[in-house]
């Protein structure tokens, strides 16, 4: 399948969408772009740069997250939170994680300490005026708390609540994946597993497709088996300007070489035209960036030093 | 072995503010590193006086043991470095649940935009909810390992706009209203241990673990060429001051050399940061 394809056939308008804390498919974020997709509401522990640039021309208006990560260096992100044109509740990084989790094992919510002895608890914090109340709202018309203390009926001492997630779509960038959709991830993971067991349809760009045999051998690795995953895209540099452990680090001079900061409405609509809407698909958009900034740019950015196992781990049961 | 210091004028408010902070974590002791310059000053800890610390971060790599060849401290919490020689490659439900709201960590190293004089750190905003001055990036792990952890050390510039007698918004809580004030809200007594700035060490007056005492700032060491009226001129309340108030140690040449190999490019100092 392709990138145009999946986007097509499992993104919808108003769709909660789960778009990580690290390996971040940024050929899937650009075609969202592309194909216009309206009114999603992004889920993670941290939202990274790919939800300031869906936020440009409405394709995220809502967020729930622990942490804007890079975001606010964008003026027009940062008026659009102040004037509501993005609404918001906040979290934290383990909260959003363990409500990505419970949405995955089917627990309507999960319990955890976090905001207790904090100015989150406060009313003013949790319904502000442009929170995500609308997305809150119960049949009987009453708003429901982002998250709520009760004493516990175990043994009376303060807990505190948070409700399960359940995005319609997650994507996401891995190492490998297989033709079925087993998905391999190493390194850091943050909130990764939980947004992938949790979403109801999950893509995933592949730096690499590989045969069933390399993913079996190396099962600890798969943090999403074949059946959950509806779609596999084989994408070099998916995450790029993003990093990919074991194959290249994080491209730093992006923001500056694109204007993908998205300092000024200028700026950023200069990026979407040149980088998203005035691009194909992902392979494109690195073509271009190879013959703008040369290749070498890309290729200093490659991993050349790996770890692998010294004493490789071995199944065996006979 | 001589140690030789620095003399003034040869390290910045900065510089002396990393090595404070790496100062304040012990050898052998298991520790959540946070976002910004604490990877800097757990990693100056670690090559420096705490080679057994174990060093973690939220995004899942504990006990990240860096080898020689490659002097420089992770850019971020989720840097892809933070695997070398790692005991354990998880995630967040690894790292900020079992290790740290399990009870695991022992120790935190945070930034912050804001403190108060009670601990409690943001890491939200500005001004008022409604009507922020500047938006800030949220709590992150913040409020995940201020709720846990029983000794949280955090560092930022000792400046009027981040230390606040309250908060403008309190993202982690530190000993909330007082004494008493975590246990009221929930939560293990202890928390804030230390707080390094550019100018001195705060500690809390915590003499039973949160408890009794009152909880607030106090003013522990002063670093060289600093008056404790500076100290009192920046910090709007009537601050407590130790009884056995010192002078912090200038940095040690070998702190300051080690320093500036970890920050190579001057990714967490460079200049305009603070």
């Amino acid at each position: 399948m392709t990138a145009r394809e999946a986007v097509e056939r499992f993104v919808s308008d108003g769709d909660t969408i789960y778009s990580g804390f690290n390996i971040i498919s940024f050929a899937l974020t650009n075609e969202i772009i592309r194909q216009g997709v309206k009114g999603l509401k992004a889920v993670a522990g941290s939202v990274t740069p790919n939800v300031t640039i869906m936020s440009i021309d409405g394709n995220v208006d809502r967020i729930e997250t622990g942490y804007l990560s890079g975001t606010l260096r964008s003026k027009p992100f940062q008026e659009m939170m102040r004037d509501g044109r993005v609404k918001w509740n906040d979290y934290t990084n383990m909260t959003i994680t363990l409500r990505l989790m419970a949405g995955g094992l089917g627990m309507p919510f999960i319990c955890a300490n976090s905001f207790l002895g904090t100015d989150y608890l406060l009313p003013e914090t949790m319904n502000h005026s442009r929170s995500l109340q609308e997305d809150r709202r119960r049949e009987d018309g009453s708003v429901a708390p982002p998250y709520a203390v009760i004493n516990s009926p175990f043994d009376g001492r303060k807990a505190l609540l948070y409700p399960a997630l359940k995005p319609d779509v997650a994507i996401v960038h891995c190492q490998r994946a297989d033709e079925e959709g087993n998905v391999q991830v190493w390194g850091p993971q943050a909130d990764t597993k939980w947004g992938l067991w949790s979403s109801k349809n999950v893509l995933v760009t592949a730096e690499e497709i590989v045969p069933r045999s390399v993913i079996s051998t190396e099962p600890h690795f798969t943090i999403a088996p074949g059946f959950k995953v509806s779609a596999v895209i084989h994408e070099p540099w998916g995450a790029h300007p993003g990093g990919l452990n074991g194959y290249y680090r994080a491209d730093r001079s992006w923001y500056e070489l694109t204007g993908a900061g998205m300092t000024t409405w200028e700026s950023a609509r200069e990026y979407l035209d040149e980088w998203v809407y005035g691009t194909e698909d992902h392979s494109e958009y690195i073509s271009r960036y190879k013959k703008r900034f040369g290749e070498e740019l890309l290729n200093s950015l490659r991993v050349k030093e790996f770890m692998g196992p010294e004493q490789p781990a071995r199944y065996g049961w006979r | 072995m001589t140690t030789e210091h620095a003399a003034p004028g040869e390290y910045t408010p900065a510089e002396m503010m990393i090595i404070a902070t790496a100062r304040q974590v012990r050898d052998g002791e298991s520790t959540i590193v946070g976002m910004g310059p604490p990877l800097l000053s757990a990693a100056l800890a670690k090559y420096h006086h705490a080679p057994n610390m174990w060093y973690c971060t939220e995004s899942g790599p504990l006990d990240y043991v860096p080898t020689s060849r490659d002097l420089s401290a992770p850019l971020g919490i989720a840097d892809h470095s933070l695997t070398e020689g790692a005991a354990l490659s998880g995630d967040m439900v690894d790292a900020l649940g079992a290790f740290v709201n399990g009870g695991w960590a022992q120790s935190a190293v945070l930034q912050a935009a804001q403190i108060d004089r009670f601990g409690n750190l943001n890491t939200m905003l500005a001004g008022t909810f409604e009507d922020p001055t500047r938006r800030l990036p949220g709590t992150g792990g913040n409020a995940d390992i201020g709720a846990s952890v029983q000794r949280v050390i955090s560092t930022m510039p000792l400046e009027t706009r981040r230390f606040r007698e309250r908060a403008d918004f309190r993202t982690t809580a530190g000993y909330i209203d007082g004494p008493g004030g975590r246990a009221e809200a929930g939560l293990a007594p202890q928390g804030p241990n230390r707080c390094a700035t550019t100018m001195c060490v705060f500690g809390f007056d915590t003499p039973d673990g949160g408890l009794t005492g009152s909880c607030e700032m106090v003013l522990d060491q002063i670093f060289p060429g600093v008056s404790l009226e500076e100290v009192q001129a920046v910090v709007p309340w009537d601050l407590k001051v130790s009884p056995d108030l010192g002078y912090m140690d200038p940095p040690r040449t070998e702190e300051l050399e080690l320093l500036r190999h970890l920050d190579d490019g001057g990714n967490h100092l460079r200049p305009g940061r603070y």
